[in-house]
């Protein structure tokens, strides 16, 4: 039972919607941002390839000018450039000629893959401990076996990588906090509101009719839940009274010294209520009554009487309703060309019988 | 009853009906009111015996007149008012 309690919130609609919610919020921005971050990435890449293939054209063209000399002077210049590219000139047998790196992958020069890579490198002067950085390179080789690398650092793009990491695990724990906080927010709120119409159901269902359920005001849908529900329950109460004083009217009649069909006794000890209705307690005039005149008393007289009985067991004059209706139809009819005509050949009343 | 110096005849229902009118005079009375309040029905006649009724006094007390006292609005019921 305990176990059961336990997991109540979980098992409520609330949670459910809160956690497919969740579910679906998290992954569409996992996919957004994974997909931003990939686009980003490529065009920083291709930004890149680009810028690199452009500098070995410039280089290119100083090496049919100037020679190696040129483009050693060239290299040098731009190696002290603060932020500059990477840059490396070596001969036909690997020794450095100029340029800012200490050290790549031999593979990397020796290699015939003129293709922009990425490689693994250590850049002069600038890596004490040895740390070896990643950059994007392209090696060209030239004529009397000399090769230019050309590089650039792609650490922008793993740091752009890791702010994507880093944004997507804070977001989607942002996500589930505040999933988590919004759900037990709703869900106290919403189990509040469902127990106290499950408690209120109780007291109902128990005997009182006259319990409502509570309408807070915010017109939410337990409000008109709770509307509709009291509209019921009112009719309900309505009806279970009406019920209620019939029957005891039903009761009083059978006990009423009136009815003829009343236990002689039970008539003999009620002088009160004989006196209260001194037309019934006669005793001569049960069965037919004159159409005027009540058979029974009006339900007003009668302890808890609701008028039912009063209105419903007068007699009535047949004629007076049949002019009354004549009177009603007889110009309607006369406009379809009906000929209405009320005669009166004996006297007709309705009277009810006595019980 | 009389309007403008004339002498109107009216029969009782029709007279009864012109008061009841004429005590709600600017409010729009329904036809189910009128069958309640004038004939003292309680249902549904599902017919136009009401308007019939209402037609019927119009005929008497607005024909010849400039001014109609008696209006009918339109999918609502009747209402007595003098509109100069």
């Amino acid at each position: 039972m305990a176990s059961q309690a336990r997991l109540r919130p979980f098992r409520t609609t609330a949670f459910k919607l809160s956690a497919i919610y969740l579910a679906v919020f998290t992954l569409f921005t996992a996919f957004l941002i994974g997909y931003i971050a990939r686009n980003t990435s490529e065009i920083l890449q291709i930004q890149m390839r680009q810028a690199l293939d452009g500098e070995l054209n410039v280089m290119a063209s100083q090496y049919q000018r100037g020679g190696i000399r040129r483009i050693a002077q060239m290299v040098q210049l731009r190696s002290r450039q603060p932020g500059a590219n990477i840059y490396l000139v070596t001969d036909a047998r690997g020794g450095k000629v100029a340029g800012n790196v200490e050290s790549v992958p031999p593979a990397v020069l020796t290699g015939s893959d003129s293709n922009a890579q990425i490689v693994s490198y250590v850049r002069l002067g600038e890596e004490p401990s040895g740390q070896r950085g990643a950059a994007l390179v392209r090696v060209v080789q030239l004529a009397d076996g000399f090769r230019i690398l050309v590089g650039r650092d792609v650490s922008e793009i793993e740091d752009l990588t890791q702010l994507v990491r880093r944004s997507l695990v804070l977001t989607a724990g942002l996500m589930v906090a505040l999933g988590l906080v919004s759900w037990a927010f709703v869900s106290r709120r919403v189990l509040k509101r469902i127990d106290s119409i499950a408690e209120t159901s109780r007291g109902i269902i128990a005997g009182d009719l006259s319990g409502r359920l509570e309408v807070t005001g915010t017109d939410d849908e337990f409000d008109r839940l709770a509307h509709s529900l009291n509209a019921m329950l009112a009719r309900i109460e309505r009806l279970m009274l009406g019920l209620k004083q019939v029957s005891d009217n039903i009761a009083h009649d059978l006990k009423d010294p009136a009815n003829p069909d009343a236990h002689p006794g039970e008539a003999a000890l009620a002088p009160a209520a004989s006196q209260r209705a001194p037309r019934g307690a006669a005793g001569d005039d049960r069965g037919f009554r004159p159409a005027d005149q009540d058979v029974q008393r009006p339900a007003d007289d009668r302890p808890g009487g609701s008028g039912f009985f009063g209105c419903a067991v007068r007699g009535i004059r047949c004629g007076e309703v049949a002019r009354d209706v004549f009177e009603l139809y007889e110009p309607l009819a006369e406009e379809a060309g009906v000929k209405l005509r009320l005669e009166r050949r004996a006297r007709c009343m309705c009277a009810p019988i006595a019980n | 009853v009389h309007r403008g110096g004339e002498t109107i005849l009216l029969q009782p229902r029709e007279f009864r009906l012109l008061e009841y009118l004429m005590k709600n005079a600017g409010t729009v009375v329904t036809r189910t009111m009128l069958l309640e309040k004038v004939w003292d029905y309680h249902f549904d006649p599902q017919t136009n015996v009401i308007d019939v009724h209402i037609s019927r006094l119009r005929g008497k007390i607005d024909k010849g007149f400039a001014r109609p006292l008696l209006h009918t609005v339109r999918g609502s019921g009747y209402v007595m008012r003098d509109d100069g």
